[in-house]
C-alpha cells in the first residue's frame, strides 16, 4: 500500500475515458492486431517525467515516492495510452558492480541533465571475469532492487487500483544490449571483429544466463498482471555478419520472455537496418519500437515506415514517430507531419503505436510532446486512418526491396521463419 | 622488395580486411623502403579509410567492420607517425580540435572521424569523451585550432551545443573557429540555428562540408 499511489487514484479514478476505449483496451487491440478506436499514444518519457514534475535527480536518487509522484502526474497531465515506469542506467548496471563501484559509478551533474555513468571495465577478459564472479549474488541488485523495483510495484499497484484500464511497462534489457552497454558498444563492437568468436561467445552467453534470469525473476509479475514489457535490445549497428554470427543469444531470450508475458516488445533505437527489421520479424515480439533507417538507403520517413508496416503485416505492431530527435527540437508542425506520415503508413499494413524510437530527452520541450500526442489524437482515428494516403511501395515494390535488403538474413531466423509457428 | 605503388596498396588493402598483422608489416616494409612516412600515411592507410567509407554508403560493411579498420589503421599509424619528418607537418589543411560533448560517453563516431579527418590531412587533436567547454575553450586557446568538433550521441547531449557556442562567444573565441557538430542525433538545421556552423551524419560527409567550409573562409 502506498500512500502516493492512493493519492493518484483519487484524482485519476474517476477520469473518463478518451476515445471509446479504455487506454488498456486501445493497447491490448494494438498488439493483437485488432483495429482500436485510435492509435495509441506512448511516448517513452522516462527520466523527462523527472524533471516535468520538477523534481531533479539529486532529490529522487533515493526516494522511491518522488519518482513515482513524478511519473503518477505525468500519466495524468498527459493521459498517454501507458505509464512509462522511470528506468535508469544503475537499474541495470548496479548487479554486476561491487558496492565500491555502485558509489562511483554514476554521475548526476547538475540534477537535470542525463544520468552519467562509467563502465565499470572495458576490458573483455575483465567483463567476463565479472560476470563469472556473479556479484548479484554475493552483492545483491544494488538500485535495481532498492529503487526500480519498488517504483515499478508502486506504478503496477496504480495499475490495479484503476482496475486496469491504463498498463504499466516493465523494462528489461536483452543479451546483446547489456554485453554492448555495459562495456561500451564500441568496445563490443571492436571485439566482434578482433576477438577470437569462441572468447566472445561465452561472454555472450554469460550475460544471456544472467538475462535469462532476469526474465524468470519477473515471472510473478506477469502472474501478478504485468502484461507489457519493453526489450531494450542492443545490436543496432551490427550488420549481417555479426547477427549471423552472435544474433541468435537474443532470439533465445526473445523465446523466453514471450513464454511469461503476453505483450513484450522490442526496442531497437537508431539508424536501422532493414536486415534487422527483417530479423526481429521472425522472433516472437506481437510489436516492435524501431527507429530511423541507415541514411546511405536515401528513404523519405514516410517510405520508411510504410517499408517496415509492409514487413511486419499479420506479425507485429509497427511502433515509431516522431523521432526523438524531432521532438527534442524540431518545430510542432514537423513533430506532427511524421506522426501523421506514420500512422497513415503504416495502418493500412498493421496496427501503429505512437512510442518514438527510444526515450524522449529531458530537454524536450513539453509542447512538442503535448504536440504530439493531440497529432495522434487527430490522425489516428480508424477507420479513416487506414485510407488517408496514396501508399509509396506497390507490393511488388516491397518484396523486390526487402529480397534485395535482407538477403543475408541469418541462417536462424530462416529457420524460424520455415515454422509460422515459431513467429506468433 | 615490392613496387612502391602496390606496397601502398597492400597497406590500404590491410585497413580494408582489419588485418593488423598486415597493416604492421607493411608499414615496417615502407620504413625499410624509404617511402616518406606522411606519404605512406596519406596514400597508403587513409586510401583504406576512405575505400572503408565507400563501403559504408554501399552498405557492404558496417560499424563494427568499420571499428576494425579504425583498429588497424592506428596499427599501422602507430609505426607510421614517429617516422614523419617536421618538414612534412607544413602540409596540414587545417587543425581540428575534437571531443565527445559533456554528458556523452559514447566515442564511436569520434573513433571514427579522426582517422578519416587525418587521412584527407587534418591535424586532429583528441580531447576525450565527457569533454567540458572549459576544456573546449582552452584547448582553442592552446591549438588555435580552425575547428572544434562535437561529437554528440544523443539528441542530450545535441542541446549542449547551444550552451558550448554562447561560452566561446563570452570568451571571444566563437568567430575564431567553425564550430562543428558529428553523431547519429545531430541534424545540420538545428546545429546552425543553436549557433554551430554545421553538423554531419558520418566522417566521409563531414570532410566534404569542412572543405567547403574552408574554402568560404579562404576564398
Amino acid at each position: 500500500m502506498s500512500e502516493i499511489v492512493d493519492r493518484w487514484v483519487e484524482k485519476c479514478i474517476k477520469l473518463p475515458n478518451i476515445g471509446k476505449m479504455t487506454h488498456a483496451d486501445r493497447m491490448r487491440k494494438a498488439f493483437e492486431l485488432e483495429d482500436p478506436d485510435m492509435v495509441p499514444v506512448a511516448i517513452e518519457t522516462d527520466e523527462w517525467q523527472i524533471v516535468y514534475a520538477g523534481y531533479d535527480f539529486f532529490e529522487t536518487w533515493n526516494d522511491v515516492d518522488k519518482v513515482t509522484d513524478a511519473v503518477l502526474k505525468t500519466w495524468y497531465d498527459l493521459r498517454q495510452d501507458v505509464i512509462w515506469p522511470y528506468f535508469c542506467p544503475s537499474h541495470v548496471l548496479d548487479p554486476i558492480l561491487t558496492p565500491e563501484q555502485r558509489k562511483t559509478c554514476y554521475d548526476l551533474r547538475d540534477g537535470k541533465s542525463y544520468v552519467v555513468f562509467h563502465e565499470p571495465t572495458k576490458d573483455l577478459d575483465e567483463i567476463i571475469k565479472v560476470f563469472e564472479s556473479k556479484p548479484w549474488v554475493k552483492y545483491g541488485l544494488g538500485r535495481l532492487g532498492s529503487h526500480y523495483i519498488p517504483h515499478f510495484d508502486q506504478t503496477l499497484e496504480f495499475q490495479k487500483k484503476m482496475n486496469n484500464t491504463v498498463p504499466t511497462v516493465l523494462g528489461v534489457a536483452n543479451p546483446s544490449n547489456i554485453v554492448e552497454w555495459v562495456v561500451g558498444v564500441e568496445n563490443f563492437l571492436r571485439w566482434s571483429v578482433s576477438e577470437p568468436k569462441a572468447k566472445v561467445h561465452y561472454y555472450l552467453q554469460l550475460a544471456t544466463d544472467f538475462c535469462l534470469a532476469t526474465a524468470e525473476s519477473c515471472r510473478p509479475y506477469a502472474e501478478a498482471g504485468v502484461d507489457y514489457v519493453c526489450v531494450f535490445g542492443g545490436a543496432r549497428t551490427w550488420g549481417p555478419r555479426q547477427f549471423e554470427e552472435f544474433g541468435l543469444y537474443d532470439r533465445i531470450f526473445a523465446d523466453k520472455i514471450a513464454s511469461i508475458f503476453k505483450y513484450p516488445f522490442h526496442h531497437i533505437c537508431g539508424q536501422n537496418l532493414p536486415l534487422a527489421m527483417d530479423m526481429l520479424a521472425t522472433m516472437p515480439y506481437p510489436a516492435i519500437q524501431y527507429d530511423e533507417s541507415m541514411r546511405q538507403l536515401g528513404w523519405s520517413w514516410a517510405q520508411w515506415c510504410e517499408w517496415v508496416a509492409r514487413l511486419n503485416k499479420g506479425i507485429a505492431c509497427a511502433m515509431n514517430a516522431p523521432t526523438t530527435q524531432a521532438m527534442a527540437y524540431k518545430s510542432i508542425d514537423h513533430n506532427r507531419r511524421m506522426i501523421q506520415e506514420f500512422i497513415e503508413h503504416t495502418t493500412p499494413h498493421t496496427t501503429a503505436v505512437i512510442m518514438p524510437g527510444c526515450e524522449i530527452s529531458v530537454g524536450t520541450p513539453l509542447e512538442n510532446v503535448k504536440a504530439a500526442i493531440d497529432a495522434t489524437r487527430e490522425y489516428g482515428q480508424y477507420p479513416q486512418c487506414k485510407t488517408a494516403a496514396e501508399q509509396i511501395w506497390t507490393e511488388e515494390s516491397f518484396q523486390e526491396s526487402r529480397k534485395k535488403l535482407t538477403k543475408n538474413l541469418p541462417q536462424w531466423a530462416y529457420n524460424y521463419r520455415k515454422d509460422p509457428k515459431l513467429i506468433k | 622488395m615490392e613496387s612502391k605503388e602496390k606496397l601502398l596498396d597492400q597497406l590500404a588493402q590491410a585497413v580494408v580486411d582489419m588485418d593488423t598483422e598486415a597493416v604492421e608489416a607493411k608499414s615496417k616494409e615502407v620504413i625499410e623502403a624509404g617511402i616518406p612516412a606522411f606519404e605512406a600515411i596519406a596514400t597508403g592507410l587513409s586510401v583504406g579509410m576512405k575505400r572503408v567509407g565507400e563501403m559504408w554508403s554501399r552498405m557492404e560493411i558496417f560499424m563494427p567492420e568499420v571499428m576494425g579498420s579504425v583498429d588497424t589503421y592506428y596499427a599501422g599509424m602507430k609505426l607510421l607517425k614517429p617516422q614523419i619528418k617536421v618538414s612534412e607537418h607544413a602540409t596540414y589543411e587545417a587543425t581540428v580540435i575534437m571531443g565527445t560533448i559533456w554528458g556523452d560517453i559514447h566515442s564511436v563516431g569520434k573513433d571514427v572521424a579522426i582517422p578519416v579527418f587525418e587521412g584527407e590531412n587534418f591535424r586532429v587533436i583528441d580531447l576525450g569523451l565527457d569533454v567540458s567547454v572549459e576544456k573546449y575553450v582552452a584547448a582553442v586557446n592552446e591549438y588555435h585550432p580552425e575547428f572544434v568538433g562535437l561529437g554528440t550521441y544523443m539528441s542530450e547531449t545535441f542541446l549542449h551545443v547551444e550552451a558550448l557556442v554562447e561560452e566561446f562567444k563570452a570568451k571571444g573565441i566563437r568567430d575564431k573557429v567553425f564550430i562543428i557538430c558529428g553523431g547519429p542525433a545531430v541534424d545540420s538545421e538545428y546545429a546552425k540555428k543553436m549557433g554551430a556552423d554545421d553538423a554531419w551524419n558520418d566522417a566521409w560527409e563531414a570532410v566534404a562540408g569542412m572543405k567547403q567550409l574552408l574554402k568560404q573562409k579562404r576564398g
